[in-house]
């Protein structure tokens, strides 16, 4: 009677890992399901069909700007044309004056793309913020539910403050910080008595030097975090499963074999919740990122077509926005990069 | 175009010639000459650079009409004004030249206005 009862256990036991593969709560269903596709889609894309579809995305992308460049080109070579019509001996007043108009000119011309850029940046650190404040506590409670709790807390604990922080800098201080310092190129372009174009690339060295720092105190802090917290899960999940094996006679070890079957199943769960995160994050932030590059690749094409004609401040306000487009590459790239980062780490932490 | 700057040229030599005679006998007949052959010269030279300057107005009707009207006007304010300092210089005048010099400077800033007003703009919106 004892040895049926036994046996009846034991085949209960196996079929909770079967159960498990099969079921997902609710809220992790969600989660996936807002990934714009899934971890099997991935491996089953070819390289080429990636390359085709960047291509089309890369097509859709350079229109705008391609229009922005000509415009500029044609503003550039009009300016040129004009300074060269203008006698060598011309009074310097009249030629400078003509020379902040033609840039003034090229500021209206486009203004207009870089502030669409900028908010398109501000509008995704705003919505990736708000996708994290529903996302963090859901992915925090599947890396529980893998027995790694302490991972979990340092997911939901630092990482969730720290990338919300991040969010909010760059979608309050970091986009109106570029905004100044195109106000100050404009300003350089109309008076060349003021040197207000030095004063712009010191802030622009700020910044980069802000975000080097903030890339390298995150990662190590993260990092040194997780591996600690994982060390920590490690060892409460071995001495879990030695406690079971050794406490529990006949058998221990049968479920302690079943647990270690249940927690693989959980990993696949986190992994497949981890990627849709990932490629919420990117769809997040590789179009805005691809702006910024091809807008930059412009401005400082349009700079080199400015230098060539020698058309000065047109080209010093050129080099300006380059610049501040890197600035924005730089901020997107950033966060993108923390978010990435986290949550590669927590898939891969404990994963054997 | 080449007819007219030939033609330019020519009136340009003959004024040299009739400018330094008359120079000797009566000279302010001499800057009239000289203003004269300035603007028939300036008149040739515009009429020879017509399809320069319809091709321009094609090319900024792509982009930014009104910016690129407000800097031709400039730039013609700008060739104009050179040429009546030049004239007063040559003349004797420098004062006259200076004062011309600075009301060049307002005329190009007044033809540029619209675009430093949209420039005011965007910056205010920054602002707020």
């Amino acid at each position: 009677m004892k040895r049926i009862i036994l046996t009846f256990l034991l085949l209960l036991l196996f079929a909770v890992p079967v159960c498990a593969q099969e079921e997902m709560p609710e809220e992790w269903t969600q989660v996936v399901d807002e990934a714009p596709m899934t971890a099997e889609e991935f491996r089953e894309t070819d390289i080429s069909d990636w390359l085709f579809q960047a291509a089309d995305t890369l097509k859709e992308a350079v229109h705008a700007p391609l229009r922005v460049f000509a415009a500029a080109t044609v503003a550039l070579v009009l300016a040129a044309l004009i300074e060269s019509m203008t006698p060598s001996g011309a009074a310097e007043g009249i030629s400078a004056a003509m020379d902040a108009a033609a840039a003034v000119l090229l500021f209206v011309l486009c203004i207009p793309a870089l502030t669409g850029v900028t908010e398109y940046a501000q509008q995704a650190f705003a919505d990736s913020a708000q996708y994290l404040t529903g996302l963090v506590p859901v992915f925090a409670g599947v890396i529980a539910a893998c027995g790694q709790t302490g991972t979990a807390a340092v997911y939901g604990g630092l990482f969730f403050t720290l990338a919300m922080a991040i969010a909010n800098f760059f979608s309050g201080a970091g986009i109106p910080f570029l905004r100044m310092i195109l106000s100050l190129c404009a300003v350089s372009c109309v008076d060349s008595g003021l040197d207000t174009d030095a004063l712009a690339k010191q802030m622009s060295k700020w910044m980069k030097w802000a975000l080097a720092a903030a890339a390298a105190v995150f990662t190590a802090l993260l990092g040194m975090q997780g591996i600690l917290a994982q060390s920590a899960d490690n060892f409460a999940l071995k001495t879990g499963k030695f406690v079971v094996s050794s406490g529990i006679p006949v058998v221990g070890k049968a479920i302690s074999d079943a647990l270690g079957t249940v927690l693989a199943g959980l990993h696949l769960m986190k992994a497949t919740v981890g990627f849709a995160v990932i490629a919420v994050t990117a769809a997040q932030f590789v179009p805005v990122l691809m702006q910024c590059a091809i807008y930059q690749a412009v401005f400082t094409a349009a700079h080199a077509v400015a230098a060539a004609l020698g058309v000065k401040r047109a080209a010093r306000l050129l080099d300006g926005f380059s610049q501040c487009m890197g600035l924005c590459m730089a901020m997107c790239g950033l966060f993108g990069f923390i978010v990435l980062t986290a949550t590669i780490m927590m898939v891969i932490l404990g994963s054997g | 175009m080449t007819g007219d700057i030939v033609r330019a040229f020519g009136i340009a030599a003959a004024a040299i010639v009739f400018a330094s005679l008359l120079k000797q006998y009566s000279p302010p007949l001499s800057v009239a000459v000289s203003f004269a052959a300035g603007i028939a010269v300036f008149f040739f030279a515009l009429r020879a650079g017509a399809s320069v300057f319809v091709f321009l107005n094609e090319l900024a009707e792509h982009t930014h009409a009104q910016g690129f009207a407000c800097l031709m006007k400039a730039a013609a304010i700008a060739l104009i004004s050179q040429f009546a300092q030049d004239t007063c210089r040559e003349s004797g005048q420098a004062a006259l030249a200076g004062q011309i010099e600075f009301a060049g400077k307002i005329g190009v800033l007044a033809a540029a206005a619209p675009m430093f007003s949209e420039l005011a703009q965007i910056l205010l919106r920054y602002l707020q």
